[in-house]
């Protein structure tokens, strides 16, 4: 399980130290003075989007895992199972780490007293953050398991998997008019809990039959 | 020994009938160890269980023996006895096949026989 | 106490109403090099697949010293099945780089030797960062003998290894198995079309042919069963009394004939034994047309 894990954090470290590096270079531009609500500096939207990125990072590297990693795993015979719960570990622990390490960013400015920062996420918004984070990956996970097999079906993963980013810039824009006011809005949670159960339950079917190409 | 199988008997009697080739030129002497199955296996890019074979094929007919753990080596009258197989087989392997194409090229018995007084005449004064 | 005997019996594998294997049984004894020879579309990488708990089949069975293959991954640890590098993954070129096959078999062979992999990387000359795509056919030939033979794996199956190499990449393939062999003993299965010069590597060969195994057995004991004769027409059909007759073409009052049996001694005919690969296509170039 632990060498699957290794396996697995090997083909997608890249993806994650240049995210470290692009919420490292956001903390930069905060301490500089940027990061305030009436800022329209280039690098504003993107220090606003830092979580999108972050769901970026997270459907690429699990359409990977789905799409050529669990391949060639299985050819230097690992078994599916092993494949299987190593990336849903994986999966929640990135999660999880994403999750804590935005919550940092978060709190970093109040720390330092650049009270000119905005935050670009609320501290009470992490916990769907989180969620949403779980769901973007079961879906990428899904559609890169799908896409070689079914290519339609693939595409229509990969809508559901935009959708949701969508969604969840929108309730980021909502969230900074303070709509979300408790973090676990019910009809969230369902909704992301739902997704991340169905591509968890449609990667476990596939990936159980799975054969190397 | 990269000869294609379809022109002589298996590998491993090609082993065998190398070695006892050499056995007989005296590159092996009696006492002596024969090159081991990796060792041909490495020489002629064979499997070393088809060089095995081969040795084995001698060792049944008394022409080496196996020492344990150090492998196999020539027996003592290994060269006379390859001798003796080599004249029982020569009836079938040379003379027969020599009989056989000379009735075909409509040699008679008299013609066959110079000949063949002449080819040893020819081999004692070379 | 494992002794490494793979087995499969009555496997049936189909790709939707295709059938590639027809109740399929064959045993695979340690300590061993296979040849496993078939035309090309046989099935051989379907059929190693299958052995290797790679590729999941609809019947049948295949164990490993008794207990099943698939998803068994103490089973899995002992064998390695080196397939091909592919060109494309996932629609677009193969950007991963050999560093990355490197990587994974180091990870998951438990018997993953590096520095043999090393010399192995120096010997082929190749640059583990070059991206697969890259590379020449040859070279992801010899990416695919490189981790199969590092892998150290008891059992170790290669799928066309000798397919993409020159005729002097091929001759020294067959030396570093043989070498390997010589210092392990672990079991070997190499599938090939291309067969009279790898003969002398295999102790036994499994032909398949139209789903199933048709032949298996050692080399020798199978050659020994053939022969090719030729003469008058009439001889040809005196020797041939009482043997299978394979295949046989008649020009003028010559015949020959291939068949499967001792010729009748009296007979006065050509006779000579076969190499492997005329056997293989006497027994399985059914169907071939004649141009």
């Amino acid at each position: 399980m632990l060498r699957t894990i290794r396996f697995l954090w090997r083909n997608c470290s890249p993806v994650f130290l240049l995210f470290a590096g692009y919420l490292a270079v956001m903390m930069v531009y905060a301490a500089l003075g940027g990061g305030t609500r009436e800022d329209y500096d280039l690098l504003w939207s993107y220090y606003k989007m830092s979580p999108m990125v972050a769901f970026l990072l997270f459907f690429s590297f699990e359409t990977a895992a789905g799409g050529s990693w669990l391949n060639l795993a299985l050819s230097t015979c690992c078994t599916r199972r092993r494949f299987f719960w190593a990336n849903q570990l994986f999966l929640l622990l990135a999660a999880l780490v994403l999750t804590a390490i935005l919550g940092l960013c978060v709190m970093l400015p109040g720390w330092m007293g650049w009270d000119w920062v905005v935050p670009f996420l609320s501290l009470s918004e992490l916990p769907l953050f989180f969620l949403s984070t779980a769901a973007v990956g079961e879906l990428a996970h899904l559609l890169g398991l799908l896409y070689p097999h079914h290519p339609k079906l693939g595409i229509l993963c990969t809508t559901l998997g935009i959708l949701l980013w969508l969604f969840a810039t929108v309730w980021n824009a909502l969230s900074t008019l303070g709509v979300f006011a408790s973090p676990f809005p019910l009809l969230s949670v369902l909704i992301l809990g739902g997704l991340s159960l169905a591509g968890l339950l449609g990667s476990a079917r596939i990936t159980g039959a799975a054969a190397v190409r | 020994m990269h000869t294609p199988l379809g022109e002589g008997p298996l590998i491993y009697q090609q082993i065998a009938a190398m070695v006892e080739h050499d056995i007989l030129r005296g590159v092996y002497q009696e006492e002596e160890q024969v090159p081991s199955t990796n060792e041909l296996s490495r020489l002629y890019r064979i499997n070393p269980a088809t060089a095995g074979k081969g040795l084995n094929l001698l060792a049944a007919e008394g022409i080496l023996y196996k020492r344990r753990g150090l492998g196999m080596f020539v027996a003592p009258g290994a060269a006379a006895r390859i001798r003796e197989k080599r004249k029982a087989a020569f009836w079938d392997g040379y003379l027969r096949p020599m009989v056989r194409e000379g009735r075909s090229l409509g040699l008679d018995e008299e013609t066959l026989l110079a000949m063949v007084k002449a080819a040893m005449e020819e081999g004692e004064e070379s | 106490m494992t002794q490494g005997i793979l087995q499969a019996d009555g496997l049936c594998k189909s790709y939707g109403r295709k059938t590639v294997l027809e109740n399929l049984s064959l045993t695979l004894r340690p300590g061993k090099i296979y040849g496993l020879v078939g035309r090309n579309g046989a099935g051989k990488t379907t059929l190693l697949g299958c052995l290797s708990g790679q590729n999941p089949f609809q019947k049948g069975s295949v164990t490993y010293d008794g207990a099943p293959v698939w998803e068994n991954q103490d089973a899995l640890d002992h064998i390695c099945f080196s397939r091909e590098l592919p060109v494309t993954l996932m629609g677009s070129r193969n950007n991963l780089k050999m560093q990355n096959y490197l990587d994974a078999a180091a990870l998951f062979y438990p018997n993953w030797d590096p520095d043999y992999a090393a010399r192995l990387l120096d010997l082929f000359h190749l640059e583990k960062k070059s991206k697969v795509y890259a590379l020449s056919q040859g070279q992801r030939s010899m990416v695919t003998i490189l981790i199969a033979l590092a892998s150290r794996a008891p059992l170790t199956i290669l799928d066309e290894p000798a397919a993409g190499l020159d005729v002097v990449a091929r001759e020294q393939f067959y030396r570093l198995l043989l070498d390997d062999f010589a210092q392990t003993g672990r079991t070997f299965v190499i599938s090939t079309h291309i067969i009279e010069e790898a003969a002398s590597v295999f102790e036994e060969v499994l032909f398949l042919d139209a789903g199933k195994i048709v032949v298996s057995g050692p080399v020798d004991e199978l050659l020994a069963q053939f022969y090719a004769v030729s003469g008058l027409a009439e001889e040809v059909d005196r020797a041939c009394q009482g043997v299978t007759v394979l295949s046989a073409r008649t020009i003028g009052r010559r015949k020959e004939a291939v068949i499967r049996g001792t010729p009748a001694p009296e007979a006065d005919v050509d006779r000579s034994p076969l190499g492997l690969q005329q056997v293989f296509v006497a027994l399985c170039g059914h169907g071939a047309e004649q141009i």
